[in-house]
């Protein structure tokens, strides 16, 4: 008897009446664009085309890639504010050239994730908590929001703006935008003035890229066309397949099987053109690895299995490669960049046979690499070659040179501003960040460590996040807010019947002997929330208009279609009732200057503060210009490319790809480092002989919120798994589907064992921000210092076997993934 | 055991391979586990993957007499007629 879940049997089809929306992914970087229909529950269309929205035949069994199968994930029966029922169904839209009716596992199961009563999104957070005597109890955003008010009043009076530390979300997509970005920004720099302000993924306040920004690079140059136009695409750092599907399969992987063979010709006459090649840097052979090596056959594509921690060492002795056989683009480099000197003195200088011990990847390959980056086709026609990276390089040993060192191999082969070239990240979230600026200082400070951990904030408040499990060293991070907050309790607790006032008294004397306030807003009572003493309901994807970009920048409007559940509201809206009581406190007070600093919140519309945010991104890679949601709404699930050169006809005109008119970079000297010491004290200690790389994986998007309610996902990953190899199991008497605890002195998580030669021997993978497993109570403590970033991909641990979980194993997959 | 042959992501017919025990796609490279019930084990699917619920008569002859989920390019498992008002 099987216990694999399977959707509905059967589900309605839209009627030729149904509401329509249009809309884009909630999840990665990469944007499908879909479409949202809606109509009241008791109606449906039928099977013949001119009965259906879709004007689709379901007599007959459909043709593969249709465009037209609604799965069940992808529908839902939705309640309304005003108890009317509705049919929802959210399908990928053909006309998007994004994803031209393709999707991926996670934009493909939205269906699962709209609020719904009798659904497992029935625990969405629908009122504001509070906590009352061990309980958080519902109350109202009146008595929420006062508290909040009042408690970080007080704080901001008395220590100061570093009293109140906050870790947000600052991406596009699903919970965040431009409109709801622009409001957190303008509540905590403009109001509060904090430099304790830290991003959803990481200790600080930081660009995730300060090395491209300061080579002249922006995050996200090229198109989505270049990958269907490039030589060669080298990923560093990415397993696309899984993380950026539908850019891997759409544009991608039509280069490689030389379907884009009449574009190129068309686009780019005049030179030589075969099928595209493609490097993929990364120490597990992946299921991109495979699939690219099926479409593209072994012998176009490269695998560099590097060691973890290396790539600085790879990329400048590819450079070096590069530059000894006069592959580099001389008149590039001397018509678009300069200190040259100090790259050639720095990167250049990297020892070829010490590179091939550090990274562990023969020099054959090395040179193999280097020709296909940058070797020219002919005399005259250079090699176009797409170099893409995401976290695997950023959020590897060193973020600072690791990003520099990749930008510096873009320059030296002039792979910038050009059809089939570009230097940027592939992308995880979507982005769309307009905030004032930063009060902080470069590098910025580490809030983990400064004000919680350290004790130097008072007030709290994540958005959007779970940091609990999110963040580094995180086993230490959640001990401490369970101390601190703990003090908050008790003293919470000795308040009963209080007046908001008399609790923020007491509030603020426990935050004398080392309190914390935690604040949490949220779609889901996420792990984090279980700490907090204040939990704000916030609206999701689809419960309000919002905008943003994907990874070619482009720009779309991702419609409102349904109500959020109980009072829950935008992020927005609900950073305006803060500002607003705060505001309303001060001028009681007759402090006129405080109170401004919090005032500008009236907004009444999401649109109006997409219009506000404007001046935030003002020569950005993001700039939109006059853009109104009118023009959004023309334009559908295309959009527009920012940035938005002008307004013509209506309509706003957009940039394919940056730097083709000019653009002026530098080069950014780096060297491998050698590993910090927190990383050579594991590597030197017996008790943990096991590398521990991480990642996501293809189901499942970040700390899995939505997918804890997808049946499809959580039942396929019910369990953070472990990859380990057959020896390594073998060693240790290890089968598929044991529980194995992973330990090392900064913490300590289980997680079920799969086996499988992905990895080599004595190197493992595991799923990152699982909630029933944090990998991230692993890492270590170690920050570059000239970012904040943390190296969340490297760390060491020992493994206990801790026994088998028979009623879990029986229900999960160890086929390997990497078989295509 | 039976399973439907069409993915549950865009409609690839799946063949079996015996070396990994699982249904593969060509289209986007979505496997589903044969012994684990259509589990999906990677891919962009989103359903696993529909499984009949077969009876065996007294002579011998198999009947498919359920189906677990929706087959791919189908509003339900049955057809509705062509004749349908």
């Amino acid at each position: 008897m099987s216990t694999t879940h399977h959707g509905e049997d059967r589900v309605p089809v839209p009627p030729t009446n149904a509401q329509q929306f249009t809309t884009v992914c909630s999840y990665c970087i990469v944007g499908c664009g879909y479409r949202v229909f809606k109509w009241p529950q008791g109606q449906e269309g039928g099977p013949k085309p001119h009965q259906n929205a879709l004007h689709t035949d379901f007599t007959k069994q459909q043709a593969e890639r249709s465009g037209k199968w609604i799965s069940s994930s992808m529908h839902s029966l939705v309640t309304e504010r005003d108890g009317r029922r509705y049919h929802v169904v959210v399908l990928p839209d053909s006309d998007c050239v994004v994803n031209r009716g393709n999707h991926s596992i996670r934009g493909g199961t939205h269906g699962s994730v709209l609020y719904s009563r009798d659904r497992p999104t029935a625990d969405r957070l629908a009122y504001p908590l509070i906590y009352r005597g061990g309980s958080q109890l519902p109350t109202t955003w009146e008595d929420a929001i006062a508290l909040g008010a009042h408690v970080i009043k007080a704080s901001l009076d008395t220590w100061g703006p570093d009293a109140i530390a906050m870790k947000f979300f600052d991406h596009g997509g699903g919970g965040g935008g431009f409109e709801n970005n622009w409001a957190v920004g303008k509540f905590f720099f403009t109001g509060i003035g904090t430099q304790m302000a830290s991003i959803h993924n990481r200790p600080a306040y930081n660009s995730e890229v300060f090395a491209s920004g300061d080579a002249g690079v922006a995050a996200l140059p090229s198109a989505y066309l270049d990958a269907e136009l490039a030589d060669t695409i080298f990923l560093i750092g990415a397993n696309s397949y899984e993380t950026q599907s539908i850019y891997f399969l759409e544009h991608m992987l039509p280069n490689l099987s030389g379907a884009t063979m009449a574009e190129k010709q068309r686009l780019l006459p005049g030179e030589p053109h075969q099928p595209g090649k493609m490097i993929i840097v990364d120490p597990r052979r992946t299921s991109t690895v495979a699939i690219a090596e099926s479409v593209a056959g072994k012998d176009n594509v490269l695998h560099l299995q590097i060691n973890n921690g290396t790539d600085i060492a790879l990329l400048n002795a590819l450079s070096r490669i590069v530059y000894e056989q006069g592959w580099h683009d001389q008149a590039f480099i001397a018509n678009r960049t300069d200190n040259f000197d100090a790259f050639q003195a720095k990167n250049l200088t990297q020892d070829l046979e010490d590179a091939v011990r550090i990274t562990g990847i023969a020099k054959a390959q090395l040179i193999q690499a280097a020709e296909w980056i940058a070797k020219p086709k002919t005399g005259t026609a250079r090699r176009r070659t797409m170099i893409l990276y995401e976290k695997g390089l950023i959020w590897g040993l060193k973020n600072y040179e690791n990003v520099a060192s990749v930008v510096d191999l873009a320059l030296l082969t002039g792979n910038l501003g050009k059809p089939g070239s570009g230097c940027g990240r592939l992308g995880g979230h979507q982005e769309g960040y307009s905030r004032p600026a930063y009060p902080g200082k470069r590098p910025p400070v580490n809030v983990d460590e400064v004000a919680i951990k350290g004790g130097g904030s008072k007030v709290f408040w994540v958005g959007g996040c779970n940091p609990v499990g999110g963040t580094l060293n995180a086993q230490q991070f959640r001990l401490s807010m369970g101390r601190r907050t703990a003090l908050v309790n008790d003293a919470l607790n000795q308040a009963t019947g209080a007046t908001t006032q008399e609790k923020a008294a007491a509030i603020l004397k426990a935050f004398e002997a080392g309190g914390l306030f935690l604040i949490v807003q949220d779609i889901y009572p996420v792990e984090t929330a279980k700490y907090a003493h204040l939990v704000l309901p916030a609206a999701q994807w689809g419960e309000m208009n919002l905008t943003s970009i994907n990874g070619e920048r482009r720009l779309r409007l991702y419609q409102k279609f349904m109500d959020a559940p109980g009072v829950a509201e935008p992020d927005w809206k609900i950073m305006a009732l803060m500002a607003k009581k705060i505001e309303s406190l001060y001028r009681a007070e007759g402090k006129t200057d405080m109170a401004d600093r919090f005032a500008g919140f009236d907004w009444r519309t999401d649109e109006e503060v997409f219009r506000a945010a404007s001046v935030g991104v003002q020569g950005a890679q993001e700039d939109y210009g006059e853009t109104t949601y009118a023009m959004l709404r023309t334009l559908g699930t295309n959009g527009v490319q920012t940035p938005v050169t002008k307004i013509s006809h209506g309509l706003p005109i957009g940039t394919t790809r940056l730097y083709e008119d000019g653009g002026k970079f530098t080069f950014i000297p780096a060297s491998w480092p050698g590993f910090p010491s927190q990383i050579q004290q594991l590597m030197n200690d017996p008790r943990y002989p096991f590398w521990i790389n991480n990642g996501r994986a293809n189901p499942g998007w970040q700390t899995l919120y939505d997918d804890m309610r997808k049946p499809l996902v959580i039942g396929r990953e019910p369990l953070p798994y472990v990859e380990i190899h057959p020896q390594d199991a073998d060693g240790l008497g290890i089968t598929n589907g044991d529980l194995l605890e992973l330990f090392n002195p900064y913490g300590t998580v289980t997680a079920m064992a799969v086996i499988t030669d992905a990895n080599r021997p004595g190197h493992l993978f595991m799923l990152f921000e699982h909630p029933r497993g944090w990998l991230n109570s692993l890492t270590t403590d170690y920050v570059d210092p000239a970012t904040t970033i943390p190296y969340y991909k490297g760390t060491k641990a020992g493994i206990r076997k801790v026994g088998e979980m028979p009623g879990i194993k029986d229900t999960v997959s160890f086929v390997p993934t990497n078989r295509a | 055991m039976a399973f439907s042959h069409y993915c549950t992501h865009m409609g690839g017919t799946l063949t079996y391979r015996s070396e990994t025990g699982a249904y593969h796609c060509p289209l986007h490279y979505a496997m589903f586990d044969a012994a684990k019930g259509g589990l999906i084990v990677i891919g962009q699917a989103t359903d696993n993957l529909p499984q009949l619920d077969l009876d065996v008569d007294a002579h011998g002859n198999i009947y498919a007499v359920g189906v677990k989920g929706l087959i791919y390019g189908r509003q339900a498992n049955v057809l509705a007629s062509p004749d349908a008002r």
